[in-house]
């Protein structure tokens, strides 16, 4: 079994050259938490997900903080949470996605899917040989196809009934 | 098992130009830092052996294990405080007594790095204090760049007033048996003046710049310190640790008991202690987390140099450099101990002062004869660690401190380039050279 027999739809992906105001609007209308982003000629980027826009949104110095799993002393307002956003607002959307995204090809293995899955990346996402994106694999994708299947199961079993 | 005996240098080669070479290839290919420092090292202590200069016997006996065990405990010991969170809490606490004003902010920082250096080692508190000080120039917004420079100088100024402060200190602690009081009483008092003097330079420089508006003080009132310790039990048993080994270098000298052993024993018993109330699973994590902070390429480079040096030193190479500096300086203590607090000064600003200091201690030992024995040498030992720290101000690759705080800067969106940092590193250098040589005249000449 291989990515193209698995993989769901592509929600709508967004340009890496727009502004990240464009994202960030996205991101709050859809409820969305994870974007593709490809180029104008559909070529994949990368992905720009809710909890690489909250690293932006830590301050730099705490990420330097090395094996620091708490910064519960900093007492941040709306004001300085908004005034963060705002700055990265005036970025590309380049600027903001996560480029070391691992990708499957249409003909990847199923299982190699499943494991970068397993390994914490929440979705994977699936390019043809031009490296346009096609489609996407997450655990959800992946009971929508058993649960598909099941139901061809059971109605080529209704049918022969 | 003995190791494997090399009677006869290789190709018959001469031993001294065998081993200065070797020296000369390792000390050029570490300039060029095109390969890590570690590799060169080993490859060079490799060299060595092979070749026939050491054997494997002798090699490993000239690596100094009172040294490696030194920083290997203290390595272990700030693995556990800084898990704590106690740099954070007396950062923001230090901040918030200065009411958060941005000069205030910038001289208590300045101390602080200054007195966590002196007792742990230098690369550790910036490690922890710079990403603080970047915090609390963002929340003031202000710039951080005063910050980041003050951090380098004082840290390296710190590092200078004990033992185990700065690598130089404790390989030449090491080698010569000079204790942490020693150190304490002899390097102190100048560290204290020059601190005191770089805390005035700062203020004049930046002083002005520096002014933030009310509100953005009061975000830095804001801050709860006390939330910043994780952990008040272990906090506990780590601090009184640490002290417990800070006294068992002062007392442990009067019986015999070397700087190594009081730190590796004090970081066995803080296993030890933190290890009772827990299960044999969490013991081995803990143990496993506490060995991946300990920088075992650090201590291999220091293995691989003290082979490289041992080297050079069995060949007889370092005897004739001293013999020949002892000839310029006409054997004179005086001018051999200006000659050695400059030349490393200027030396350690350009290059790593760590194989610097490993090269020179061979050498300043052979002086010990001509110069008029160990009383009279011992100047030249505090002007070879005066010189091998401060220098290590003078330029942005000074010491490992300096490339760390640049590193963590240019993270946080404010590179220091090499020219910005000699504009200021190399003045701060030798106005602190020039009170040390002050400080030795009056201490040990007048």
């Amino acid at each position: 079994m291989d990515c193209k027999t698995v993989m769901g739809p592509v929600a709508v992906p967004l340009y890496a050259d727009d502004p990240a105001a464009t994202a960030i609007d996205f991101m709050r209308e859809k409820r969305s938490g994870l974007v593709p982003v490809i180029e104008r000629d559909g070529t994949f980027v990368g992905l720009l997900s809710g909890d690489r826009m909250m690293h932006f949104m830590i301050p730099s110095a705490v990420h330097m903080m090395k094996g620091k799993k708490r910064a519960s002393y900093l007492q941040e307002s709306a004001e300085e949470l908004q005034a963060r956003l705002d700055r990265l607002r005036g970025k590309t959307i380049r600027d903001l996605i996560d480029p070391n995204v691992t990708v499957a090809y249409e003909d990847t293995p199923f299982i190699d899917a499943m494991m970068l899955i397993s390994g914490r990346q929440f979705v994977v996402p699936v390019l043809d040989k031009e490296h346009k994106l096609v489609g996407a694999i997450s655990f959800f994708t992946l009971l929508h196809y058993l649960g598909d299947e099941q139901k061809k199961a059971a109605e080529g079993e209704g049918g022969a009934a | 098992m003995t190791g494997h005996e090399v009677s006869q240098v290789i190709f018959g080669l001469d031993p001294l130009w065998l081993s200065t070479g070797i020296l000369i290839i390792t000390y050029a290919v570490l300039l060029s830092e095109r390969i890590h420092r570690t590799v060169v090292a080993l490859t060079g202590a490799g060299m060595v052996v092979i070749s026939g200069l050491l054997n494997q016997d002798k090699a490993i006996a000239g690596i100094d294990f009172n040294t490696i065990a030194l920083l290997t405990g203290m390595m272990m010991i700030v693995a556990v405080i800084r898990t704590t969170g106690f740099f954070e809490y007396i950062a923001i606490w230090s901040a918030k007594k200065v009411k958060a004003d941005p000069r205030g902010v910038l001289i208590v920082l300045s101390i602080v790095t200054a007195v966590f250096s002196a007792f742990l080692d230098n690369l550790t508190t910036v490690l922890l204090v710079v990403p603080i000080a970047l915090l609390l120039a963002e929340k003031l917004e202000v710039t951080p760049y005063p910050y980041l420079l003050s951090q380098i100088l004082a840290s390296n100024i710190g590092g200078t007033a004990t033992l185990i402060g700065d690598p130089p200190n404790i390989l030449i602690g090491s080698a010569t048996g000079l204790t942490f009081t020693d150190f304490l009483f002899h390097m102190g008092p100048v560290v204290a003046v020059v601190l005191f003097v770089s805390v005035i330079v700062f203020h004049v420089l930046w002083g002005k710049e520096l002014v933030a508006e009310e509100k953005h003080r009061a975000r830095i009132m804001g801050f709860r310190e006390q939330d910043s310790i994780t952990d008040k039990k272990l906090l506990v048993q780590s601090l009184v640790v640490l002290v417990a080994v800070i006294l068992g270098f002062i007392i442990g000298e009067h019986y015999h008991i070397r700087p190594g052993t009081t730190a590796m024993t004090g970081a066995a018993v803080l296993l030890l202690v933190i290890g009772l109330t827990d299960t044999m699973e969490g013991q081995t994590e803990r143990l496993q987390e506490v060995f991946s902070e300990v920088e075992w390429s650090a201590l291999f480079f220091f293995m691989g140099l003290f082979v490289v040096v041992g080297g050079v030193e069995h060949a007889g190479l370092l005897e004739i450099l001293g013999a020949k500096l002892m000839a310029a300086t006409g054997n004179e203590p005086v001018a051999t101990t200006f000659a050695t607090l400059w030349l490393s000064a200027i030396v350690s600003a350009a290059v790593d002062n760590i194989p610097f200091v490993a090269t020179m201690i061979p050498l300043v030992e052979s002086m010990e004869t001509a110069i008029g024995g160990a009383e009279a040498l011992e100047p030249v030992w505090w002007a070879l660690a005066l010189g091998a720290c401060f220098g290590g101000n003078g330029s942005l690759i000074g010491a490992a401190a300096n490339v760390m705080v640049a590193g963590l800067g240019e993270r946080a969106g404010y590179p220091i380039s090499f020219g910005k940092f000699l504009a200021l590193g190399l003045p701060m250098m030798l106005g602190s050279m020039v009170i040390a040589t002050g400080y030795m005249y009056l201490r040990h000449f007048l």
